[in-house]
């Protein structure tokens, strides 16, 4: 028997058992194992029946064994596989029809989502009433950068070759003017397109126009890139007061340490030393004890230092050369890139025991060029 | 399955209640008309007949098939009795 089901049972007086079970089924190649084992086949179409009648005798099935091609096709043809199989053809056969991916090829100043959008907004995405010729016109009339374009269906995307027309940059420039950046007078105007908004010689502030992205061809105006190498001078002043006689506050050398060690911002050590001084400079540091996070001691060191005020008499003519020198430093820290200085200079003003002094330095700054796209 | 007996009968009128017996070259045995397995082991195999019992012994033995009141043995068949 090449198909049928075979049964491994166990029970006391096997003989009586088979011949009951004779008395219904048919069995086949039986086997006695042991004293009490035995095999039998029955046909597929008997299995169920003999085992219900089996567990009504009250014999144990050890096993229950599957034979020929049949087993074999039903696990070939599972009830789970076969459903998996038909309902994975049918949404094949649903989706097989359908557009389900675009692909944008050689677009540059193009958007892509912006081609996908307009062929999904404007075609059907069932391939087969798709016409890519008429995706292909309507893609060019659509954008007049494009100078050649195809457009073919593979499997369920739909691709679109694209080349774009070489345009110049004037049609897709950024229309935006040259503004400056500084307050300044410029030196040197070098156009390249764009209609210049000032002359050489004018003062100009930082956010004024310099060149316009446009040119006015006889009534139209046509737009252009702006685009100039513009040199200024940009000036950078800044003031200072100095007093001949004036009451300066000096550190007399005496001072007082406070120490205080904390972990997690507990303190742990703390030196409490009183100040005593009328006028004093409080400096604190603070630092690590250890450099883990493991045990984050910090220590604060709070320095009291004793100052005193003390009357200086000093003429402007001894104090020039500082006041000159701390100038320059603040402006140099104001200014950014000050690369090519030309000229400084200052002016004075005389008031009651005081004098300011206006400092000023001359940088040439360069706006645009020739190099910029 | 094709019943030898069973259509010898039917044409020549034999009583259904007899048994009989086919030797085929001592590997399988054909038993009909019994009334059920008492014994059943590879050297033994034994079955109720109407009349008394047959035993049937030899080496490897096996049932081919049973059915209500026919057998099929297999194996080497060494002695047939019948008691």
């Amino acid at each position: 028997m090449k198909n049928g089901v075979q049964f491994k049972i166990k029970g006391l007086n096997q003989e009586k058992n088979l011949n009951i079970l004779s008395k219904t089924f048919s069995l086949h190649d039986i086997v006695r194992l042991s004293k009490n084992m035995a095999t039998f086949k029955v046909s597929l179409l008997h299995a169920k029946k003999v085992r219900k009648k089996l567990k009504d005798l009250s014999v144990e099935i050890l096993e229950e064994r599957r034979l020929g091609i049949f087993p074999v096709l039903a696990r070939i043809f599972h009830p789970c596989i076969i459903s998996a199989v038909i309902f994975s053809l049918l949404l094949i056969l649903a989706q097989s029809p359908f557009i389900l991916q675009y692909e944008v090829i050689g677009e540059e100043s193009l958007s892509k989502s912006e081609i996908v959008s307009f062929v999904k907004n404007n075609f059907s995405s069932n391939k087969y009433k798709l016409s890519t010729k008429s995706v292909q016109t309507a893609l060019y009339k659509e954008y007049e950068e494009i100078s050649f374009v195809s457009v073919i269906v593979r499997g369920q995307t739909l691709v679109i070759n694209i080349k774009e027309k070489l345009l110049p940059d004037e049609i897709y420039g950024d229309f935006t003017p040259i503004v400056s950046e500084y307050d300044g007078k410029i030196t040197e105007i070098n156009l390249i397109s764009g209609s210049m908004a000032v002359k050489v010689g004018d003062y100009v502030r930082a956010g004024d126009v310099l060149v316009n992205p446009y040119y006015m061809d006889g009534d139209v105006r046509r737009e252009v890139r702006a685009n100039a190498e513009i040199k200024m001078e940009v000036y950078h002043t800044v003031s200072l007061t100095h007093y001949e006689d004036r009451t300066e506050r000096v550190r007399t050398g005496r001072s007082v340490e406070n120490v205080e060690i904390s972990l997690f911002d507990l303190p742990i050590y703390t030196t409490i030393n009183e100040v005593d001084y009328e006028l004093f400079e409080e400096v604190v540091k603070e630092s690590d004890l250890i450099l883990n996070n493991l045990l984050p001691l910090k220590m604060r060191q709070t320095t009291y230092y004793e100052l005193e005020e003390v009357e200086v008499h000093e003429t402007f003519a001894e104090a020039q050369n500082r006041l000159i020198q701390e100038a320059r430093e603040k402006i140099l820290e104001n200014a950014e890139n000050c690369d090519i200085i030309l000229n400084e200079h200052f002016t004075l003003e005389d008031g009651e025991g005081c004098t300011t002094m206006t400092y000023t330095i001359v940088e040439e700054k360069t706006i645009g060029g020739l190099d910029e796209n | 399955m094709f019943n030898f007996f069973g259509e010898l009968k039917r044409d020549i009128g034999v009583k259904v209640d007899e048994f009989h017996i086919i030797n085929i070259s001592n590997k399988l045995l054909y038993v009909e008309g019994h009334k059920g397995l008492t014994a059943l082991s590879s050297t033994l195999v034994a079955f109720k007949v109407k009349s008394g019992r047959v035993e049937v012994e030899g080496e490897g033995l096996y049932l081919k098939e049973l059915t209500e009141n026919t057998a099929k043995i297999s194996g080497t068949i060494k002695r047939v009795e019948s008691f």
